[in-house]
């Protein structure tokens, strides 16, 4: 066998390894297409197309935002103050809570007695959903594509937004033809968190692009089962008009939201 | 049968093979997501019409013929092979000690969305769920020596893009080194 099928024969493997991962259960089957089939009845991105009379339409534009989750990010859970006093000796003093002003506040305290006090940040890595990582920062990205800018313009004007609201862009890619456009955006904030975004668009010519990151509060409150938070966040993403499709499984929340719409060029 | 006996119906006889077509799914598509988009298409297709499954027995071979329906129909749809692929954020978010197996997994994903689609059906039945030729042919409605022709092609084609990918890559590797 030539090092080439051995190289196919192991990546087949990993493939069947790999598509074993996080694999949906019967029951999250069953109740996405009890959604689905609910959904349907409103028509969704899937029903539209596949009616003959909307594949042939001229000038209508079909776009979906998506915003794929859970991503591993790191999160601040305290602060730890590093004490050194006029004779040398070192002390550590964990101050809990997100507030690094309080922090602050504690290390000019110990200051004012002569040591010298270092703050950092405790952090802990989690898996969570872009949307827990980013509830405090709900930013609107608006791109205004009808003043013949380049994709590699549109590209700098998203990185742009993003940076303003504390978000650095790692990947921007914006393809246009007459056809339909892709933008796919891959991020992360200051805090090691990240964010992907994916917006397709079939035929037509947008003459905007706008989209959110963040905003949605998948906090689980005590008492509340992976159904109710589940709940809680379908809610939330229908409030602002996207198709959702949640898995809520113990730590573990998984977020996929859509926006289909028809845009009369 | 009204729409929720349906759907029980699908549900119970799904139940012993949810985890491998779902994973069939996963492994006729370039991502995890568009997977599992297939899957969830293919449930919705078969409960509209399992009132017209005579024997459950074959249950296996009817679902499977379905999910491979929908993955073709889906590839007809001009609509679809526009879009680029949705990529799963974990497997861009991947710790270091999964990173080579998880490139060997999406290294072989793009290699086989470069096949047709009854090839690569042939490849991920055959190589991957163990389906016999004869189970092959019958699905795909072809003769045994059609599909004994599509597994050649097909590895061909593998052996290929592997190779011109090589060709490709290692000067790059050696630059950087």
């Amino acid at each position: 066998m030539s090092n080439t099928d051995s190289q196919i024969d192991r990546d087949l493997h990993a493939l069947a390894e790999s598509s074993a991962r996080r694999l949906p259960t019967l029951e999250q089957t069953a109740r996405a297409v009890t959604d689905a089939r609910a959904k349907r009845s409103g028509g969704s991105i899937m029903s539209i197309i596949r009616k003959p009379m909307w594949a042939t339409a001229a000038g209508v534009a079909v776009l979906a935002a998506i915003l794929v989750c859970p991503v591993p990010y790191s999160r601040t859970v305290g602060y730890e103050l590093t004490v050194t006093n006029a004779a040398g000796r070192v002390a550590k003093v964990r101050v809990a809570g997100k507030n690094a002003a309080f922090a602050e506040r504690r290390a000019a305290e110990l200051r004012t007695h002569g040591a010298a006090v270092v703050v950092a940040a405790r952090t802990e890595r989690v898996w969570g959903s872009v949307y827990a990582m980013a509830k405090d920062k709900l930013l609107d990205v608006h791109v205004d594509l009808s003043d013949g800018k380049t994709d590699a313009e549109v590209a700098d004007d998203i990185r742009n937004q993003l940076a303003a609201g504390g978000w650095t862009a790692d990947d921007v890619q914006v393809q246009r033809s007459a056809d339909g456009s892709s933008v796919s955006i891959v991020g992360h904030d200051g805090n090691g968190r990240a964010m992907k975004v994916v917006r397709q668009a079939q035929g037509g010519t947008e003459k905007d692009l706008d989209f959110q990151v963040g905003g949605i509060d998948d906090e689980r409150e005590p008492g509340m089962t992976d159904a109710q938070l589940r709940d809680k966040i379908l809610n939330q993403l229908k409030a602002r008009g996207l198709d959702g499709d949640v898995v809520v499984d113990g730590g573990r929340i998984e977020i996929r939201a859509k926006r289909s719409m028809e845009v009369d060029e | 049968m009204n729409d929720g006996d349906k759907q029980r119906r699908l549900m119970e006889l799904l139940a012993p093979l949810h985890d491998a077509a779902r994973m069939t799914a996963r492994r006729l598509c370039r991502s995890h997501a568009d997977g599992d988009d297939l899957f969830h298409e293919a449930v919705l297709r078969a409960i509209a019409h399992v009132d017209e499954l005579r024997e459950p027995d074959k249950f296996r071979s009817w679902f499977y013929a379905v999910l491979l329906n929908v993955h073709r129909a889906r590839h007809r749809l001009s609509f679809w092979r526009r879009l680029v692929p949705l990529e799963d954020s974990r497997a861009e978010l991947v710790v270091d000690d999964e990173s080579d197996a998880l490139a060997g997994a999406q290294r072989m994903a793009r290699a086989l969305a470069t096949l047709a689609p009854q090839e690569r059906e042939a490849v991920v039945l055959f190589e991957l769920e163990g389906f016999s030729l004869e189970e092959l042919a019958a699905l795909q409605k072809s003769s045994l020596s059609a599909v004994k022709s599509r597994l050649v092609r097909a590895r061909g084609r593998l052996r290929r893009h592997y190779e011109r990918r090589e060709r490709v890559t290692r000067p790059l590797a050696q630059e950087q080194s």
